[in-house]
């Protein structure tokens, strides 16, 4: 299967829970458990104290979401959300696995909502402008595959060649042609530093 | 494959975010609660009228809800600067003093309903809610800004803009306008045809609006979704609504109705469009 296929995939094992994710599973549900048993008056006290085990687990469930459909994600909206939306659940799941779908099923339900969002109220720099995310989640899949791997996970072109069986320089053209879909006519969108920039692409002889 | 999750360092920037929009959950939860405990409330007043809310606001365990609504009350008043400083400013402006004093009077509706609109001002169950009290209060202009304040309807899909529009009919009934009742009643209808309160007041603004025709359309118009059985049984529940403006109308109309039944006696195809 290549990134190009049609159909998502589930996430590879590099992106699995780890093996004793397990034990850190059990300890953020009996900290979900203790914030759960505390009097009303004491819970907005202690909600940061919860957000300390469950963070990783949140931002583990974005980020399968966000490769398992190559999308992006505003970043702060949706961790801030899905924290806020977890603390009025009446109990965890007793696997992370669970837990993780449950993330992925309200990412994508409300990230309309969260590109809005992010609209008034941006993220960090290390996130890409919300009109930017809107136009790469509108492309279709193969295409958001074929810039998700070039930009976020900054493969370079000879292995995204591979992948998609072509010579490098149709690639290079493939990924470029994709760009300018999301560029949009106005001046470049400014890009989070970590990832690759399409200018490091070669020019078309 | 490593062992365990990293560990992630969150920004205090971060931090602040996510406990804020815990906050804003408490609060849309908040004022979910109150939504329900207004149409608890509502429900309990025997005025005469029809109060018809949409089922999956009525909550079965009214105990339960109570109980929920007062532990959750606790968390929002502890909540952070912001958004636990707005509950308490609506908390004094919007519901009577003993409410406010922490001691709520779930009899009172419309204070429930209008916390429920502060809290959750884009939640058009609410707005209806409000409405609903501030219009049988006679608050006639206040009522009419809640329906007004929900914005293209028709973005919450047909059976909740069906809800809307019902709504707006009763005001507009109310008015005199009866034709334009009747336009209303007929796109609800259209929207939403399985609704039994739709089909009996499409037919009863239709009937006392006095005109033969518009009558007979709206006869049609049930029929074809309901069947002859089912109109008798929308009349029936109509006549039955005493306290309405409309049946006042209709009971200047008891030639329409005669008219009504004999043109369907003798040419039953009449009534079919």
């Amino acid at each position: 299967m290549t990134p190009l296929d049609e159909d998502p995939q589930p996430p590879d094992a590099a992106h699995t829970p780890k093996v004793n994710a397990a034990q850190q599973w059990a300890e953020a549900r009996s900290a979900f458990q203790a914030f759960g048993a505390l009097p009303p008056d004491q819970r907005p006290r202690h909600a940061g104290l919860l957000l300390q085990p469950m963070a990783a687990w949140i931002l583990e469930g974005i980020q399968q979401a966000s490769r398992r459909y190559y999308l992006l994600v505003p970043g702060e909206a949706a961790f801030a959300r899905l924290f806020a939306q977890l603390t009025s659940l009446e109990q965890l799941p007793d696997q992370s696995e669970d837990f993780l779908a449950w993330i992925e099923t309200r990412l994508l339900r409300d990230l309309g909502a969260l590109i809005q969002e992010a609209q008034h109220a941006p993220g960090s720099a290390s996130e890409p402008p919300p009109a930017l995310i809107e136009r790469f989640n509108r492309l279709p899949f193969r295409w958001r595959a074929l810039l998700y791997l070039f930009l976020v996970e900054r493969q370079s072109l000879p292995d995204l060649a591979q992948q998609l069986q072509l010579p490098q320089l149709a690639a290079a053209r493939a990924v470029r042609r994709a760009w300018h879909k999301v560029a949009g006519p106005d001046p470049p969108p400014s890009l989070p530093s970590a990832w690759q920039r399409p200018d490091a692409l070669p020019e078309d002889p | 494959m490593t062992s365990s999750l990293a560990t992630p360092a969150i920004s205090y920037r971060l931090l602040r975010r996510a406990v804020g929009a815990y906050g804003d959950e408490v609060l849309a939860h908040l004022g979910s609660l109150f939504l329900r405990a207004a149409v608890l409330a509502r429900m309990h007043i025997r005025d005469g009228n029809i109060y018809e809310p949409d089922p999956s606001l009525i909550e079965p365990d009214a105990q339960r809800l109570r109980v929920r609504l007062r532990s959750l009350w606790r968390e929002a008043l502890e909540l952070p600067a912001g958004a636990g400083s707005v509950f308490r400013e609506l908390q004094h402006a919007e519901l009577s003093p003993s409410a406010a004093s922490g001691r709520l009077d779930w009899n009172d509706a419309l204070s429930m309903a209008r916390m429920s609109v502060a809290l959750r001002p884009n939640d058009p169950h609410a707005r209806i809610a409000l409405f609903i009290n501030l219009f049988r209060n006679s608050n006639l202009r206040e009522a009419a800004a809640q329906l007004s304040a929900i914005r293209m309807p028709e973005q919450y899909g047909p059976v909740l803009h069906a809800r809307v529009l019902w709504n707006r009919a009763g005001p507009v009934e109310y008015e005199g306008d009866t034709k334009s009742a009747v336009a209303l009643l007929r796109r609800c209808l259209e929207l939403d045809p399985t609704n039994p309160s739709y089909r009996r007041d499409y037919l009863a603004y239709a009937l006392a609006s006095g005109h033969e025709e518009t009558a007979l359309r709206a006869l049609s118009c049930v029929r074809s979704v309901s069947g002859p059985h089912v109109i008798t049984e929308d009349v029936k529940s109509f006549l039955q609504r005493e306290q309405a403006p409309v049946t006042r109308m209709l009971g200047r109309n008891q030639d329409l109705m005669r008219s009504l039944n004999r043109a369907l006696d003798r040419r039953p195809a009449a009534a079919m469009i």
